[in-house]
């Protein structure tokens, strides 16, 4: 699947599920809920929650979209949260930066993240 | 006075101001051109430093501050402002190599990660104070979190 933007992301297959991006910081993660986000306005299927200037922000159909991606979760982490994911991710491609793993509810797999001068490529483990 | 790491948020003092969102802090600051912000765009970044305003990505790319990561910004700011507590609950585990360059300030760190954080693997001297034990030493550091702390 390949998502056509200034920086292309290309993600290795669809697969509904929970996957959480590895761990580490600078990996691209801000980067790719930035393009999901401006696409979104376009009129793609995608969804993008994060935290702008200290207020949650909500891009597009939580309950609508093919991926949905939580950026900077740990700072909104809720029960509230957890039970939307739950109820959408046998639907779509749902992705979280989240670091705090162990607050989790559910099964989830892992999203590998490589980042290239003219595209990101997300793999789906 | 050492850099000062806490687990858990209730073990954090009232008096001093607690930041969980440093987005906003780091907006108004800018990159000053110290060694130590070279350092963290060097490691964390595998950049460099252009501007105030500005840094190089790892493509030799020109970019703007907003486009740094949370874990640099989050590393800059403790190094800043050494009278703020900053939780560091959204930063990436390569953030713990850098913080041992740091000897002065106050960070929460949750349980959960401190023992995934890469804290690098040279034993250097460091100045750390964490469930009231201060550590000289990185590896001696190291073992605590990871054999002791619960």
């Amino acid at each position: 699947m390949i998502i056509n933007a200034s920086t292309n992301i290309i993600i290795n297959t669809f697969k509904c599920g929970v996957f959480v991006f590895n761990c580490n910081g600078a990996t691209g993660k801000s980067r790719v809920a930035k393009i999901l986000a401006s696409l979104q306005a376009t009129g793609e299927n995608y969804s993008v929650v994060t935290v702008i200037n200290g207020k949650l922000s909500v891009y597009g159909d939580v309950d609508n979209s093919t991926i949905v991606m939580f950026d900077r979760f740990d700072l909104y982490v809720s029960d509230e949260w957890l039970d939307k994911i739950n109820s959408i991710k046998s639907s779509c491609t749902v992705m979280l930066d989240l670091k705090q793993l162990e607050k989790l509810n559910c099964k989830y797999g892992f999203v590998d993240i490589s980042m290239f001068e003219d595209r990101i490529e997300l793999r789906l483990i | 006075m050492p850099l000062v790491i806490y687990t858990d948020i209730n073990e954090v003092h009232s008096d001093k101001n607690y930041v969980m969102d440093c987005e906003p802090y780091f907006m108004k600051t800018g990159i000053s051109g110290t060694n130590f912000n070279k350092f963290v765009l060097k490691e964390i970044e595998n950049g460099s430093y252009y501007s105030k305003n500005y840094f190089i990505d790892r493509f030799g790319v020109k970019l703007p501050l907003e486009s740094l990561s949370t874990t640099s910004k989050l590393a800059m700011l403790v190094n800043e402002y050494s009278d703020v507590i900053w939780d560091l609950s959204e930063a990436g585990i390569n953030i713990g190599y850098v913080l041992t360059r740091i000897s002065e300030g106050y960070v929460l760190i949750p349980k959960s990660s401190i023992r995934v954080y890469d804290w690098g693997y040279k034993d250097i001297k460091v100045s750390i104070d964490t469930c009231g034990i201060h550590f000289n030493q990185l590896s001696d550091f190291c073992h605590y979190i990871s054999e002791v702390l619960e």
